[in-house]
């Protein structure tokens, strides 16, 4: 982590995408939100997502606040900066219940989550690492060069997406 | 009512058969559903990328259109002719130009490569900017805009992406014009709250919308009047874009509306704070490493 001075930063605001071909430290902050990290192990490049909701209504704009469309759109994106899809892994993080009703229809972070994990199972991309649910939030760091991701746990209720 | 186990047990194989029936129907929908919707995500993705990609053979010829007018009118100074056609070229290149702004900022948003550059904004003048831009606009109306700042105001200052904000106060000035009627008037005020919250409301005085429809509106090409008794420009996207960039500043819209009396649009937006919070957030928590990538 020597070179922590040196590297690009990106942070990423909910229901946006990043992957460059340049390596880049991709910042975010997580509530009930899910980020999806996609990185090539080979080609030593990847990309994030940060998922608000699972599906989009069809109403609105198709942005990639929406989990089903921005799991396709990070795909084709590190896709289109050189990754291969035979060498992609993923890690997927967030997706606390931060609202603390545990009532179904308000457990968005669980839904995000299982949006998550089964469209890289169609994807048939390997999920290598995660760390989902839970009632805190978290502020995620990923390397786009190394694939690695630091998670800091908030101690407060989260706040962030 | 006595029955036999055995019948019991018949009946229960049957309702058991007949929910697998049920849910065997189900899974064939929900397997076209889930098709359906690939497809259109397809088309959707396409769409958007055509839209990124065609942005600058757009916007070069239109900005040598917006150019060349504005000289035409130096050149033929002293030529009324000359010199009203060529403003009213400027005019409607001015219209074409937010009307493209508009589309394209959906395809960015829609791409997800939306990011706020939040700066210090003068609000009143940044206010006051907007307004004027759309006072031909509103003449042709008969349309009056007012500008109210309170006491105490005029020097408010807010941090937020200028860009975005423009996008969504013209939006909302645009609807509001077109949706007053003749010698109406439109308001716009604001205010800042202690927390650093910008809250603007626009106002107008023209046919307002009905409770039912209230929500729709911000959906993606709806118009609540449409077919041939349609009366208003436009195509429904203004709304959906104003929506989609107040959700990437973190801030909220709403509307209170009488159908007859008009309608105000609300905006709160709160004060550029996620770049700040990446710093106090990893105080409050304790970062670790998640683990190696390169090693899995």
């Amino acid at each position: 982590m020597g070179n922590e001075e040196l590297i690009n930063k990106h942070f990423l605001y909910p229901g946006t995408i990043f992957a460059e071909p340049h390596p880049y430290q991709i910042s975010t902050v997580l509530g009930s939100c899910v980020a999806v990290c996609l990185w090539d192990q080979l080609v030593r490049r990847g990309g994030m997502n940060h998922i608000m909701l699972p599906f989009w209504n069809g109403e609105g704009l198709a942005t990639p606040k929406y989990g089903n469309i921005a799991m396709e759109k990070l795909l084709a994106k590190v896709l289109s900066i050189g990754c291969r899809r035979e060498s992609l892994v993923a890690k997927i993080f967030g997706g606390a219940n931060v609202s603390g009703t545990g009532l179904e229809v308000f457990m968005i972070g669980d839904r995000n989550i299982t949006l998550a994990m089964e469209m890289l199972e169609e994807f048939r991309i390997p999920v290598i690492g995660k760390d989902v649910g839970g009632r805190v939030g978290r502020k995620i760091i990923m390397n786009s060069e190394t694939g690695v991701v630091l998670v800091g746990k908030g101690k407060r209720e989260a706040s962030g997406g | 009512m006595n029955i036999s186990d055995d019948e019991l047990i018949e009946e229960l194989s049957n309702r058991f058969a007949q929910s697998r029936k049920a849910f065997s129907d189900l899974s064939v929908v929900n397997r076209k559903l889930l098709e359906m919707n690939e497809r259109l995500e397809r088309s959707e993705s396409l769409k958007s990328n055509f839209l990124s990609n065609i942005r600058n053979e757009i916007n070069n010829p239109l900005n040598a259109i917006t150019g060349l007018a504005s000289q035409l009118a130096i050149v033929g100074a002293g030529n009324e002719e000359i010199i009203s056609i060529s403003s009213l070229i400027g005019a409607e290149a001015c219209h074409l130009d937010f009307q493209l702004r508009n589309i394209f900022m959906a395809a960015e948003l829609e791409a997800g490569e939306v990011s706020p550059r939040c700066v210090k904004v003068h609000i009143v003048s940044a206010l006051r900017e907007l307004v004027d831009s759309f006072l031909h606009v509103a003449a042709k109306k008969s349309v009056t805009l007012s500008l109210v700042c309170s006491q105490g105001e005029e020097g408010a200052i807010a941090v937020l992406d200028f860009e975005k904000f423009q996008i969504i106060i013209s939006n909302l000035l645009s609807n509001a014009i077109e949706y007053s009627t003749a010698g109406g008037v439109v308001e716009v005020s604001f205010s800042v709250g202690g927390d650093g919250c910008l809250q603007i409301s626009v106002q107008d005085h023209g046919v307002g919308i009905a409770a039912e429809d209230q929500q729709r509106v911000f959906d993606r090409f709806v118009q609540l009047e449409t077919g041939t008794t349609r009366a208003h420009l436009g195509h429904g996207l203004g709304l959906s874009i104003t929506r989609a960039l107040v959700d990437l500043m973190q801030g909220s819209i709403t509307l209170a509306s009488v159908p007859g009396e008009g309608t105000m649009f609300t905006l709160t937006i709160p004060p550029c704070s996620i770049l700040d919070d990446e710093e106090s957030f990893s105080e409050a928590g304790n970062l670790f490493l998640f683990d190696d990538m390169s090693e899995a």
